[in-house]
């Protein structure tokens, strides 16, 4: 729900659906997957990530070395994955309720 | 400035754990985010990061119950703690406990206030403001100390590893006990202090129209000269009435003793600790005069000041409410025992 009603947290748990990833990717490929309908500040990723790792949905895994400076990896948990799935599908749901519409008005 | 010192700027509205842990994680993305060559951030970015940052601050901060609790000298769970230490080790400590402790205690001045702004006004509103800051500043460290103490950390803090983790001290802190020359000299005028502000509270509460000491009664006119004349000398039959009071208290109640040996001192260093105490005190006896002589009868005043001084004693040897009991007010409310006893022969301390 959390997800549904925040969407930059949709935007980067769905970023992080191909793997861990650090702080700047995640942020890029919100962006990317949003089609720039949802932009990404640092302001917005960082609080983001805090609320998710708080609610259990993501977490931690480790440093990466890029471009000689130590950055932290995020991965999804088991929660956080059903959160993006469920709200994935709730969406698709609603875009189908809106094409039949669109479909019989044509 | 250059982009960074921008976003450095920017990013301090996050807590200060979260900007020790992960504060240069942000500012490397912030740069890999930006344009290239950009001498300073948007506008949209900048409130972007100050927003994230408040709004983390609201996150983690305890409800207001518990930071209530806090406020007045009492535990705070521990999930709180992270937030406790950067409210103990941040730069405006001092300015917050001014608030949040002094503040509070002088919670009935301000309320009279604004049931009567008349009350006090002009040179006398900023010389008491700044007195209530130059307390607030000098009582911080006592407070501080106090509160990791009440937290189960060393008065110093230096027992707190780093953010996130916690060293849970389960022995007591045993504490210095020893005064300072000038302190009985403090207890005694603290003495009067709690006895002349407490009736103020009384007087203020009630807004009575009449000023009484026994068989004397005065009807209130604050714009008469011949009140004003009444004033000072009503103020110092309050001060003679609460020292007589309070040495009864230590003379015939035993456990006011008992508490007021049981006060922990101040371990800070002793002149230091003189001038907050004669900060702090001499403020209350200001507040007492003004209020115990301008709306309360002072018989009133001294039997609600005394029955205080009874109800602090019990709790505090009880052990009862006695966190709470351990702010700026609490704090002299005990002290008046103390006070009292230094009033006695060494013999029946």
């Amino acid at each position: 729900v959390a997800a549904r009603k925040n969407r930059p947290s949709y935007w980067i748990l769905a970023a992080l659906l191909e793997g861990p990833s650090h702080g700047y990717a995640i942020a890029k490929q919100s962006v990317e997957l949003s089609g720039d309908a949802a932009p990404m500040g640092p302001g917005t990723l960082y609080g983001t990530l805090e609320k998710l790792h708080a609610e259990g949905w993501i977490e931690a895994c480790g440093d990466q070395l890029v471009d000689g400076r130590t950055r932290r990896l995020y991965r999804l948990t088991e929660n956080g994955r059903a959160a993006v799935v469920h709200e994935t599908e709730h969406r698709l749901e609603s875009a189908g309720r809106v094409q039949r519409i669109l479909g019989a008005t044509r | 400035m250059t982009y960074d010192r921008w976003m450095r700027q920017a990013y301090r509205s996050f807590p200060q754990r979260w900007r020790a842990e992960r504060g240069e994680e942000l500012l490397d993305t912030a740069a890999a985010l930006a344009p290239p060559g950009a001498g300073r951030p948007a506008i949209a970015v900048l409130l972007d990061v100050i927003g994230a940052g408040l709004r983390e601050r609201h996150r983690t901060r305890p409800p207001f119950h518990r930071w209530l609790r806090y406020a007045l000298g009492g535990k705070l769970a521990r999930p709180w703690h992270p937030w406790m230490r950067d409210d103990l080790t941040g730069r405006w400590f001092w300015l917050r406990h001014t608030f949040r402790n002094v503040a509070l205690s002088l919670l009935p001045m301000i309320i009279a206030m604004v049931h009567n702004p008349n009350l006090i006004d002009g040179w006398l509103s900023v010389a008491m403001v700044a007195v209530v800051l130059a307390l607030g500043r000098l009582s911080a460290g006592f407070h501080r100390r106090l509160h990791w103490e009440r937290n189960g950390y060393e008065p110093s803090g230096e027992t707190w590893a780093r953010p996130g983790r916690f060293v849970w001290i389960t022995r007591s802190v045993q504490r210095p006990t020893a005064s300072h020359p000038i302190a009985p000299t403090c207890r005694w005028m603290g003495c009067a202090a709690i006895v002349t502000s407490t009736g103020w509270f009384c007087g203020a509460a009630y807004r009575h129209p009449t000023l009484a000491i026994g068989f004397l009664t005065f009807h209130q006119d604050p714009n008469s000269p011949i009140q004003r004349y009444w004033v000072g000398r009503i103020g110092v039959a309050s001060l003679v009435l609460a020292f007589a009071l309070g040495a009864l208290a230590a003379w015939r109640l035993p456990f006011v003793r008992v508490a007021a040996d049981r006060m922990p001192l101040d371990t800070g260093a002793p002149r230091r600790r003189g001038i907050a105490h004669i900060a702090g005190i001499g403020t209350l006896t200001l507040i007492g005069l003004v209020g115990a002589t301008s709306t309360f009868p002072a018989l009133a005043t001294a039997a609600v000041g005394a029955a205080l001084l009874v109800i602090g004693g019990c709790a505090t040897t009880a052990g009862f409410l006695r966190p709470h009991l351990q702010t700026t007010w609490g704090d002299l409310l005990v002290r008046q025992g103390r006070a009292a006893t230094s009033l006695l022969p060494a013999e029946r301390r």
